[in-house]
């Protein structure tokens, strides 16, 4: 424990520094003002200014990459809960509760609360960082093709929660997410599937941002424009931008449990953090005393997935820093950054490099503090920045939507995939069927499908590779409990006839 | 009370979805496989069929519950036209003629999907957003797209 | 008619002389280097390295672009359709010669709609095992594969990969038809490869040359024809007589057909420049890569290169199955 503190403490002289204190808080300043932009995600952030952090001192270039890293992911939670514009699956849990809260005068609590959560979870999850990076590391090597099949269906389940209308609506949403997911080249055989001859869509994964600015951001827009008025006269109060004492009191336990469920999960390679924010957002209208405000703008509903994306996007670092594998595409940008710095990740970095180890933590906690100042009196402006006239926000989210998604691999075909998704969202969303487990199914069509396949070809096609497993069997076994306790009360409720205020 | 036109409408469009998911498999051959090397059909048959399925159970119901009848809502025709071909513009041009130009035509055709947008002052917001997008974009970030492509190299000597 | 006559020459004389400053001050703006693979991977590690070098012997920008999607083809094709004027490169690796035959509908040819540059990195390859298998000789190896025929897999990092390519040849030189298990890159077959899940992985050193070093996958055998300094106890593939196990991911730098010869010389310059900066071969040496030799740093050896890696490849890509359509 001595020496955890004592790394600690060097790790604070060096991140410290004057220069570095002034590189994170240029991260954090660039990634929020480009991660705000709707429809540019955390991943085109990074992407994008991945190269103006180069150059400089090892240690200092990733503690600027990391700042940029948090930044987008506050610019991204920004914009999810003020226009709906989600960057990145996380924050699409954020929009559900946020932007509802947005549309009831409540934009700055909403916003307030992401601040102080994501906060919370980052300093906690910085000291977990700290002290567990070394189990933690080797916890993540227990974990192979079964156990991550069955942590994918465990986050299916959990997906059917996410759905405050019809379970049934919400679970065919879900399989609709994984047949988009579909689409693209499969990776067993090569063969091209859905892509109607068009290798432009070969990659699996990159219809996500369309997918996410078209049935989130597009479809709110089209929903806006069908009044006379332009848009919904929504903002012609915003009230109380702090948050309330009873705010403060409901976002506590959420924000606990969000940081130690991101946290954890956050280790784990393969889409951790998004099962963070999903599973905290089920858990948390489970254990609501207001469920009714669920699909309304639930506080909680803010709080604890922002806690646990927060979390999660810490702990990432583990597995990347510590055996060299990254969890996800933005930690292989990150891992990239560092290779480009002379550094190798692996289990050595923390011996060879307890500097920029110990420097790239202690900046962690530095990176939140500074947003947390940056973020708080700025919630005003970007409250403000809801008085902009449609006609003006408008084109902005359909410029900035089309540079973000184009950036990202210079594909003119996921930018024409934005347009037929906006429809498309639009569609469903006049039909009550809500995004959020369509993204989800999405996300998790690839690993599914490929931890099956592997795991199937291992075991020679024997379906018992599931349950010999010890990790994998427990796994499939909570999906399997969690899935009748999610199903139960719908069964219940049945015969109470209960009226689901609809909003939409 | 009334029929659940939105669910039955739902469930139709879940069958079809399924139908057309499960036409395409059907049409380019793929391979259902076996279970040690399961084909890339398998996944996604399965996955269509479950969504039909789904649609199935969605349109019964539908047709088997009343609801209580909503006010009607508008389809924004407006909205639909100036927003929804803006992004193949965009990726049609971008390649060719750099940033500036598709940003600044996007902007400018994007504001008239609201109704109170007038030619002179969306012009002032094109040009606005414009500059904005190409400091941000193109000097802060260095996105590598060039500000004119291709497209105007006879101007370039 | 004479005042004619003299405009037309003098027109002519000035797109002459417009031609030749044009090639004189190449490059007189910011040049793309497109990356047909996702940010922050080998390719784009190596990429975003030689670009900077470039940039500094150019006077111009070298600004990398992600192209990524269909093992590297849509950027390929990218740049076979861009303007040939020299402000728009590719960098690429093995796979401009393994994707003709992945790809049936491809739509460029790899050895006439580029004008090549140059060779830049060749990358070895490693075989390697899961930690805790009881294999200590080359001897023992090839036993236990031969013993455990129907249980030993292999881990590749996706079709046409590398990896994909390596496990192909090592099947067909020592006649084991080994299971094959595809991953979506090198960091998820390794984390099933450090979970004892599957057996073996060949992979490039870019990949394996920390995990060797490290201790979490045993490292077997170098298809380079020395060893690494970086790993030095892993012997090469002529030690332990696999003849024929010599595979590189060699990297090449191209510009679109029809791109002026003195553009390619200048940019073939850039490149050798390059390939001495101190700071590249630092990076390169992180993952045990190397320069080509310096007779490999020109256009021909790159063409030749593509030219008969293209049929040495198309073969085994073909007898291993089913592929993209």
């Amino acid at each position: 424990m001595m020496d955890i503190l004592g790394n600690i403490g060097d790790g604070f002289a060096i991140a410290g520094t004057l220069t570095n204190i002034l590189y994170a808080f240029l991260g954090c300043v660039l990634g929020t003002v480009i991660g705000v932009l709707p429809g540019v995600g955390p991943m085109a952030t990074i992407a994008i200014l991945m190269p103006m952090t180069m150059g400089s001192d090892p240690t200092t270039s990733l503690i600027m990459l990391a700042g940029v890293y948090y930044g987008a992911q506050y610019g991204g939670s920004t914009s999810a809960i003020l226009i709906n514009m989600p960057g990145e699956v996380s924050s699409a849990v954020t929009a559900i509760e946020g932007y509802q809260m947005a549309r009831r005068g409540r934009a700055g609590a909403a916003l307030a609360t992401a601040a102080i959560g994501s906060f919370i979870a980052g300093t906690l999850a910085t000291i977990a960082v700290a002290v567990l990076s070394p189990p933690l590391a080797s916890m993540a090597r227990s974990f192979a093709s079964p156990e991550y099949f069955a942590l994918m269906v465990l986050g299916l389940v959990m997906a059917i929660a996410l759905a405050n209308g019809a379970p049934l609506k919400a679970l065919a949403m879900i399989v609709l997410g994984l047949l988009i997911g579909m689409i693209g080249q499969e990776d067993q055989t090569g063969r091209m599937r859905f892509t109607m001859g068009f290798n432009e869509l070969a990659d699996r994964t990159a219809l996500f941002l369309p997918l996410v600015i078209g049935f989130f951001g597009l479809a709110e827009i089209y929903r806006n424009l069908e009044g006379p008025a332009g848009r919904e006269a929504l903002l012609r109060k915003v009230s109380n931008i702090w948050p309330s004492r009873e705010d403060f009191r409901r976002m506590v336990a959420p924000i606990l449990r969000g940081t130690g469920l991101g946290s954890l999960l956050g280790i784990i390679p393969g889409n951790g953090p998004v099962l963070a924010s999903f599973a905290s957002y089920s858990i948390e209208k489970r254990l609501s005393k207001h469920k009714h405000e669920f699909g309304n703008g639930a506080i909680e509903g803010v709080a604890g997935p922002e806690a646990a994306n927060n979390a999660g996007a810490q702990t990432s670092f583990v597995p990347m820093l510590t055996l060299g594998i990254p969890p996800s595409p933005v930690m292989a940008l990150m891992m990239g950054a560092m290779i480009l710095n002379g550094i190798l990740p692996g289990p050595r970095v923390i011996e060879e490099n307890p500097g920029l180890f110990w420097g790239l933590i202690a900046s962690m906690w530095i990176g939140n503090i500074i947003l947390v100042i940056l973020n708080l009196p700025l919630i005003s402006l970007w409250v403000k920045l809801l008085t902009i006239p449609y006609r003006v926000l408008v084109p902005a989210i359909l410029t900035f939507s089309c540079i973000g998604v184009y950036s990202v691999s210079s594909n003119a075909f996921h930018v024409f995939a934005l347009a037929v998704f906006g429809l498309f969202g639009y569609a469903f969303m006049r039909l009550k069927c809500e995004p959020a487990p369509l993204l989800l199914g999405y996300v998790l069509a690839q690993p599914i499908e490929n931890n099956l396949i592997r795991s199937l070809r291992v075991s020679r096609g024997d379906p018992m590779v599931f349950i010999e497993r010890p990790i994998s069997a427990v796994l499939l076994g909570i999906a399997l409990v969690a899935l009748i306790v999610i199903l139960l009360p719908f069964i219940a409720r049945k015969r109470e006839k209960v009226f689901v205020e609809d909003d939409a | 009370m009334t029929r659940n036109r939105q669910d039955i409408a739902a469930g139709v469009l879940f069958i079809a979805l399924g139908l057309l998911f499960a036409f395409d498999i059907w049409r380019t051959g793929l391979a259902i496989g076996e279970a040690r090397a399961i084909g890339p059909a398998f996944l996604p048959a399965i996955l269509a069929g479950i969504l039909v399925a789904l649609g199935i159970a969605v349109t019964v119901k539908a047709f088997l519950t009343r609801v209580e009848p909503e006010a009607k809502r508008p389809i924004p025709w407006r909205g639909i036209a100036f927003i929804a071909p803006l992004p193949i513009l965009f990726g049609l041009t971008i390649d060719g003629a750099g940033l500036v130009l598709p940003i600044f035509v996007v902007a400018f055709l994007g504001s008239f999907a609201t109704r109170d947008a007038k030619p002179v002052s969306s012009l002032l917001v094109a040009a606005g957003i414009t500059v904005f997008s190409v400091v941000i974009f193109h000097y802060l970030a260095g996105l590598p797209q060039p500000l004119f492509g291709p497209w105007f190299d006879f101007l370039r000597s | 008619m004479m005042k004619r006559l003299f405009a037309a020459v003098a027109v002519a004389g000035m797109v002459i002389a417009a031609g030749g400053a044009a090639a004189q001050t190449y490059p007189n703006r910011p040049i793309t280097m497109v990356v047909p693979f996702r940010a922050g991977g080998p390719t784009d590690t190596i990429g975003r390295t030689i670009s900077e070098a470039m940039s500094r012997n150019l006077g111009q920008q070298v600004q990398v672009q992600i192209v990524d999607g269909a093992g590297g083809t849509l950027g390929a094709q990218r740049v076979a359709e861009a303007a040939p004027d020299g402000y728009t490169i590719l960098l690429y690796h093995v796979g401009m010669a393994t994707t003709p035959t992945l790809y049936p509908n491809l739509a460029y040819d790899p050895l006439t709609d580029f004008a090549e540059i140059g060779l830049v990195t060749n990358v070895a390859m490693t075989l390697v095992g899961r930690q805790r298998l009881p294999i200590a000789t080359w001897d023992q190896l090839i036993q236990y594969m031969t013993t455990r025929l129907d249980r030993v897999t292999m881990a590749h990092a996706g079709i046409g990969s590398a990896s994909h390519l390596c496990a192909m040849l090592f099947s067909q030189l020592t006649g084991l038809d080994i299971t094959t298990v595809p991953f979506v890159g090198t960091a998820e077959a390794m984390l099933d490869l450090q979970a004892d899940f599957v057996d073996f992985m060949c992979d490039q050193t870019t990949s394996t040359v920390a995990a060797i070093q490290n201790g979490q996958v045993n490292g077997y055998v170098v298809t380079s024809p020395v060893r690494l300094e970086q790993i030095a106890e892993v012997p090469t593939f002529q030690e332990v007589g696999l003849d024929g196990f010599e595979l590189n991911v060699w990297h090449g730098l191209w510009a679109p057909a029809g791109t002026p010869p003195e553009v390619i010389a200048r940019l073939n310059e850039a490149l050798r420049a390059a390939l001495t900066d101190p700071q590249v071969l630092r990076t390169f040496a992180l993952f045990a890569t190397f320069p080509v030799p310096l007779e490999d740093q020109t256009p021909e050896a790159l063409h030749a290169k593509v030219a008969s890696e293209i049929e040495h490849w198309r073969p085994m890509i073909e007898a291993a199955g089913e592929f993209v359509r």
